[in-house]
């Protein structure tokens, strides 16, 4: 590459500065005074990061967030890993509908989403109504304000996010390696487990790690079908802030939530690093 | 000798969507015999090697290996052994299992594919290096692991897919004597596909040459070279002058034709009746330079431009009423004012059956 003279550097650093002024403006320094708040508020010290291990409420939180994210990954990968194998492994047709159908989801906002599960789910929604109308089951079940509703919206949320960086990693897998495996006389089952399985472990790696990532912070989905009896970090730093307001204890959380994502993302940044993703080719 | 041939494939046809990617393609392969597939890219050799292997179903036609119908088998119940152009070695997998794969797929004691791997590695000669990836060998190991892997559970047929192409000229030819040489010691019969009319030649007991989906000629190298069947054998298989003429008279064995201002002598074939159009193909290495007498045509031209090879010097000689004829001469007789310059006159001679004769009847 070219090496660039110093006056381009100059010209580079004023074309982005504005950016770089605005990035400073109105993020980092939020950022900061949330930070500070959390050793500030109400009184200097680290009493709000105590609460981590003596507030029962507190941790009742963070153990129903990490379930409920737990979950949502262990259900999320593998369907997004299905749709990315068709995907990758489909027709050019195929591949182009399919492709399509991941992405289109991404448009449509969490809060709409929300509300069409609210409608699906609820005791006199469409799954209870027919479900009672087949005469399967006679009372409706509870599909909605708990835990199931939650892990339900947040899945149906993450599964574009899993199946992504799968397809970004399939994507590289020769498959050729795996029609060389079936004819040294592997099944089909035997050839995908000994070859395309682990060359997409990167891959369910990065989804894993992505999937967690974002339901860590997840708001509005949780909000709106756990229905205030499933409280997950987010709420309730939203809670802390806005209504009580407990700003230390708000501010401590999200100094948490963020420490926890830059960790994750750490650790995704290393699986998408090239020379750990590609599988050697000749 | 066994009765059924090794591998008959009749009628075999495959379409995509409105287009034959391969018409009707028969062919009978003997047991330990190296047949080449050859021609350009496109023309169907790689579509005719998925189908025996089983990865592609044809539309029509049947494969019988040793007599028994296995155009339904799945490729892993053939389990012929195959070489991928760009090698397809498992990447995350050692040198060592790589080459074990086929063995432990078939459940072999894990005593005996021990020494299987051994013994294969040691004749691919890549002792020691079992533990290392594919990833840390060079590309002529990479090369020689693939064939170890591919013959390590003794299969019935070797398929190799342009497994050659990306190695440079010297290992190449390393690889291609280490073929034969596995062809010759294990009576494996290998199916080899190659756009590469050198490799082809050198290589095959028998080249199929293939064209648009079709097999155009299948023969020894030197009775495709020697009598090409067709212009497009000709042009693809070494390089060929087309001298166009009319036959005068037939005479025995021979025809005398005419080509502008030259009358030529050629060898006969059943079709050149007087008063046809036919080719003759001519090698350019068959012509010599200032030949002539008895048996010999000969006919004078312009050096148009010459190219040094090496081993040989090209000449571009225009023939009035032929055209353009190439010619090539041993470099070692072109000392100086061996070979003439470009726009010297110079007369060329080649024996009455150097030529060999197309009429204009010929397929494709």
């Amino acid at each position: 590459m070219r090496r660039l003279s110093a006056s381009t550097k100059v010209a580079g650093l004023a074309l982005a500065a504005p950016a770089l002024l605005m990035l400073l403006a109105f993020y980092l320094v939020p950022v900061g005074r949330v930070l500070a708040l959390s050793f500030t508020d109400p009184r200097p010290g680290l009493d709000n990061y105590a609460l981590l291990f003596t507030s029962s409420a507190i941790q009742a939180v963070l153990l129903a967030t990490v379930r409920i994210c737990l979950i949502t990954t262990a259900i999320a990968v593998p369907l997004g890993y299905a749709m990315a194998y068709v995907i990758v492994t489909g027709s050019q047709r195929m591949r182009t509908f399919l492709l399509f159908g991941v992405l289109l989801p991404l448009w449509v906002s969490a809060l709409a989403r929300s509300f069409v599960w609210v409608t699906l789910l609820q005791r006199r929604g469409l799954i209870n109504q027919w479900l009672q109308g087949a005469g399967l089951i006679d009372e409706p079940l509870p599909l909605i304000w708990n835990q199931f509703g939650v892990v339900v919206g947040m899945v149906h949320y993450m599964i574009p996010y899993a199946a992504l960086p799968l397809i970004a990693v399939m994507s590289g897998i020769d498959l050729k390696l795996v029609e060389a495996a079936r004819g040294m006389g592997a099944s089909k089952g035997r050839a995908f487990r000994a070859v395309f399985l682990p060359l997409s472990m990167p891959g369910i790696a990065a989804s894993a790690l992505l999937v967690l990532i974002l339901t860590f912070g997840f708001y509005t989905t949780p909000a709106i079908l756990g229905g205030g009896r499933v409280m997950m970090i987010a709420q309730y730093i939203t809670t802390q802030i806005l209504v009580l307001p407990r700003w230390g204890v708000g501010a401590m959380l999200a100094v948490l939530l963020v420490a926890v994502t830059v960790a994750l993302l750490g650790l995704l940044a290393r699986f998408f690093d090239p020379a750990h993703m590609r599988p050697e080719r000749p | 000798m066994t009765d059924a041939p090794a591998l008959s494939v009749r009628g075999l046809t495959k379409r995509y969507r409105a287009v034959a990617a391969v018409a009707d393609f028969n062919i009978d392969i003997a047991a330990g015999e190296f047949v080449t597939l050859l021609g350009p890219s496109g023309s169907g050799k790689s579509t005719v090697l998925s189908m025996i292997a089983g990865f592609t179903r044809p539309d029509s036609g049947s494969i019988r290996l040793r007599g028994t119908d296995i155009t339904g088998w799945s490729p892993e119940r053939r389990a012929f052994g195959m070489v991928y152009q760009g090698y397809a070695l498992f990447p995350h997998m050692s040198v060592g299992e790589n080459v074990a794969f086929g063995l432990r797929m078939r459940g072999r004691p894990k005593a005996d594919i021990a020494a299987r791997v051994a013994s294969l590695l040691g004749r691919v000669r890549l002792t020691g290096l079992e533990d290392r990836l594919p990833r840390q060998l060079s590309g002529g190991q990479q090369q020689r692991v693939a064939l170890a892997r591919a013959i390590a559970f003794e299969p019935n047929l070797l398929l190799l897919d342009e497994p050659l192409s990306a190695l440079d000229r010297q290992l190449r030819a390393d690889v291609q004597r280490e073929l034969r040489e596995l062809n010759r010691d294990l009576g494996l019969t290998f199916i080899f596909v190659t756009h590469d009319q050198d490799e082809a030649l050198s290589l095959s007991d028998r080249v199929a040459v293939m064209n648009e989906g079709r097999l155009i000629q299948i023969g020894t190298p030197d009775a495709l070279y020697e009598r090409p069947a067709s212009r497009f054998i000709a042009g693809f298989l070494g390089q060929s002058n087309f001298i166009e003429a009319m036959v005068e008279e037939r005479r025995g064995a021979e025809i005398a034709v005419r080509c502008g201002p030259w009358r030529l002598i050629a060898p006969a074939t059943s079709s050149a009746a007087a008063g046809s159009a036919v080719t003759l193909v001519l090698r350019p290495e068959r012509i010599e330079p200032g030949r002539s007498g008895a048996g010999w045509n000969s006919v004078t031209g312009i050096v148009v431009a010459r190219s040094y090879l090496g081993a040989s010097i090209g000449l571009d000689v225009q023939v009035e009423g032929i055209g353009p004829v190439l010619v090539t001469v041993p470099a070692w007789s072109g000392g100086p004012g061996g070979v003439p310059m470009p726009g010297e006159p110079i007369a060329l001679g080649w024996p009455h059956h150097a030529a060999s004769v197309l009429t204009e009847a010929e397929p494709a």
